[in-house]
């Protein structure tokens, strides 16, 4: 018998094979990964903090150890060191003293009480997309608030999804009863005002990242339930359901391990769109302001300020261009994935 | 019941209730099965025909238990006793938990091979998934196992790595045959296994469950609507109607000396390839096979029977023994 050339493949295989053909789609997924990934690091990117700083012989690491007095390093000025201004003095000054900055060394918090920040200062080689106006770096804050962003989306979806697909899954599974109780619950559920609950939650209480994610999640669970509750409901009366219940297998196996793997199309390709749901939610709190506490950096913050301070360019075109190309990205991956899990590709009449 | 009894079916109804109304009150009921007793010896192949909507698979499922999983209210009554070695096991009555101990014991083949195996699983954590539940064996050994089913089922080895859609609806039957066969189960429930396939692969797959029926000792409930098939394979044939059993016998009994007007009926349907009896008596049923939601008082065959009488609306016949173990359930024919 020769030997097999053809390697098996999963279906889930194939259909990664097929989303990596769509160039645009597969892309913007790579960008948009190395970006978030990167975005973890932005501390050590991008910061007004010295990364080493090297004084009469000692070394500090101020990224790491966070605080440390301008005295410390002899500066003449109070609160924290300035190590730009220490960077620049030792630099003239020729000393044995040195320190390495960050590539960009601007920090998305320090603002006009920073000795040397400006307000509205327009794009240069120093603030490359220029300062607002309370003199904060509008780049470091925009790289900032992309992490926040993309982080806030991709909790808020997996957590409705876990939720959802229990919830609905379990509703679809068993049925009866059960699935009448949930159905009524969920259309009470669904009908409460969400933005309004919001911002009562958010005048009683200053809201952070996760317990804004909590109110979100509260309401938007819902959405999958549909969806799972229907692909149970469909899956549940196969025979191979059938099959592995007779063989005795647990309702959770069966519900996880089979039923689960076969009803994954819903969850992956609705996930980018939710993602997309999610960035514009916290942009539209944020703006409306009741999103993330003031110093944050988030889109909506900034936008807000720059549709104040119309005439400063670069503060409103600066937090909608970063939406639009995130958000045409993720999009972008959203039609390569609903490409690739196209049936008519892999159908049994193929 | 005699010593070599596998399972013992009694008076065995399955009915799935009909909500309705303002308050979803119960209006009705579809009477799926309705009453029906028989028994399998061990190492018997039992036949079960019928129309299509008769209860047959209804039949099957009750008797792998997996009836409420798919309708949660649906009601069973009578009983389904299995004794394995020294236990009886009442499968009608055991809650989902308890029957769990003995799904190793009796298994199920499915109509349609696309549907009956996951599609995202390799035919190895297919037919290993049974192992996993019911035996102690490590991963090698489960391997093994497989490579061993697959070889007897016609199968290569190397093949169990693949995912089902990459074979034709024949070698997925094996692989269900294969999976069925893993725990060395006790009775297999075959429901129509075959009548998915091209009549060329058809003769293959029932060739390969008679051989391997000799192989494992295992007793088949074979459910289906060829009876031409049924009739080369089995022991003992049960013709069901509307849920209810007709006749019930030795397959050489009732194929060829068949008592119940509905059999007789059915039989003189089976296309025969012999054109010197191309003459031969047609019996031709009127009518539709009546709802089972108001299925027809007292016997339920008489609207389409061609030797009904008056009496028949009135008493439902009794399911008796007209010859040494050949039940029919006909008043008529016995005078």
């Amino acid at each position: 018998m020769p030997e097999q050339q053809e390697i098996s493949l999963s279906i889930l295989k194939k259909r990664w094979l097929k989303f990596k053909t769509l160039k645009r789609g597969y892309y913007s997924f790579i960008l948009l990964i190395v970006l978030y990934g990167l975005s973890w690091f932005l501390p050590v990117l991008i910061n007004n903090r010295a990364l080493v700083v090297s004084y009469e012989g000692d070394l500090y690491f101020p990224v790491l150890s966070g605080y440390h007095s301008g005295s410390e390093f002899a500066q003449d000025a109070p609160g924290e060191a300035l190590y730009r201004e220490l960077q620049a003095s030792w630099e003239q000054s020729e000393s044995d003293n040195w320190l390495v900055m960050p590539i960009y060394p601007y920090s998305p918090l320090e603002d006009i009480t920073v000795k040397g920040n400006k307000m509205y200062e327009p794009p240069s080689r120093k603030h490359w997309l220029g300062s607002d106006n309370t003199g904060r770096d509008v780049f470091a804050r925009l790289c900032y608030a992309f992490n926040i962003s993309i982080s806030f989306a991709l909790v808020l979806t997996i957590l409705n999804y876990i939720i959802g697909v229990i919830v609905g899954g379990s509703m679809g599974y068993f049925g009866g009863k059960f699935d009448l109780f949930f159905q009524r619950i969920i259309e009470i559920w669904s009908s409460l005002p969400m933005l309004f609950v919001i911002i009562i939650i958010s005048s009683i209480i200053r809201p952070s990242f996760f317990l804004l994610i909590f109110i979100y999640t509260i309401v938007n669970w819902i959405g999958m339930t549909y969806l799972m509750r229907a692909e149970f409901y469909r899956e549940k009366s196969k025979d191979y359901v059938a099959a592995a219940l007779s063989m005795g297998q647990t309702n959770f196996k069966v519900m996880f391990k089979h039923i689960l793997p076969n009803s994954m199309v819903p969850i992956i390709t609705y996930f980018p769109f939710a993602i997309v749901g999610g960035i514009s939610a916290l942009v539209g709190l944020d703006y409306l302001g009741f999103g993330m506490p003031p110093p944050t950096p988030s889109w909506g913050q900034m936008l807000d300020v720059g549709l104040q301070n119309i005439s400063k360019w670069w503060m409103v075109l600066a937090p909608v261009s970063a939406q639009f190309v995130t958000l045409i990205m993720v999009v972008f991956i959203g039609e390569a994935v609903r490409e690739a899990f196209d049936p008519k590709v892999y159908s049994r009449l193929r | 019941m005699s010593k070599n009894t596998l399972v013992e079916v009694k008076n065995l109804s399955v009915h799935f209730p009909v909500h309705g109304g303002v308050f979803s009150k119960r209006v009705a009921s579809v009477k799926a099965v309705d009453g029906i007793s028989f028994s399998i010896d061990r190492k018997q192949i039992v036949g079960m025909v019928g129309e299509s909507g008769c209860g047959k698979t209804t039949v099957g499922r009750a008797m792998i238990n997996i009836l409420k999983y798919v309708a949660p209210d649906v009601e069973v009554g009578g009983s389904i006793e299995y004794h394995f070695g020294d236990e009886t096991v009442d499968f009608a009555k055991l809650s989902p938990g308890a029957v769990r101990k003995y799904r190793s014991r009796v298994q199920m083949i499915f109509q349609d091979p696309y549907a009956s195996l996951n599609p995202r699983m390799t035919v190895a954590q297919i037919i290993s998934e049974p192992l996993q539940l019911h035996t102690d064996m490590n991963s090698k050994e489960q391997a093994e196992r497989v490579g061993w089913l697959l070889d007897k089922v016609g199968l290569q080895a190397v093949q169990a790595r693949r995912y089902p859609h990459e074979f034709s609806g024949g070698q997925r039957q094996r692989v269900g045959i294969a999976r069925a066969l893993a725990t060395n189960p006790d009775l297999i429930i075959c429901d129509e296994p075959v009548s998915a396939l091209d009549v060329s692969i058809q003769a293959q797959v029932i060739n390969l469950m008679m051989d391997l029926q000799d192989e494992f000792d295992v007793s088949y409930l074979f459910i289906a609507h060829d009876l031409s098939v049924v009739e080369h394979i089995s022991d003992k044939i049960a013709v069901m109607y509307l849920g209810d059993m007709a006749e019930y016998g030795n397959a050489q009994d009732v194929y060829h000396t068949p008592r119940h007007p509905y059999s007789k009926a059915l039989l003189s349907a089976v296309p025969l390839p012999d054109p010197s009896r191309k003459n031969r008596q047609r019996i031709v049923l009127k009518g539709d096979v009546p709802t089972p939601l108001n299925k027809p008082s007292g016997c339920a065959f008489r609207t389409r029977c061609p030797i009904a009488e008056p009496s028949c609306a009135k008493i439902k016949p009794i399911f008796e023994e007209h010859a040494a173990g050949h039940y029919v359930a006909c008043p008529i024919v016995k005078k």
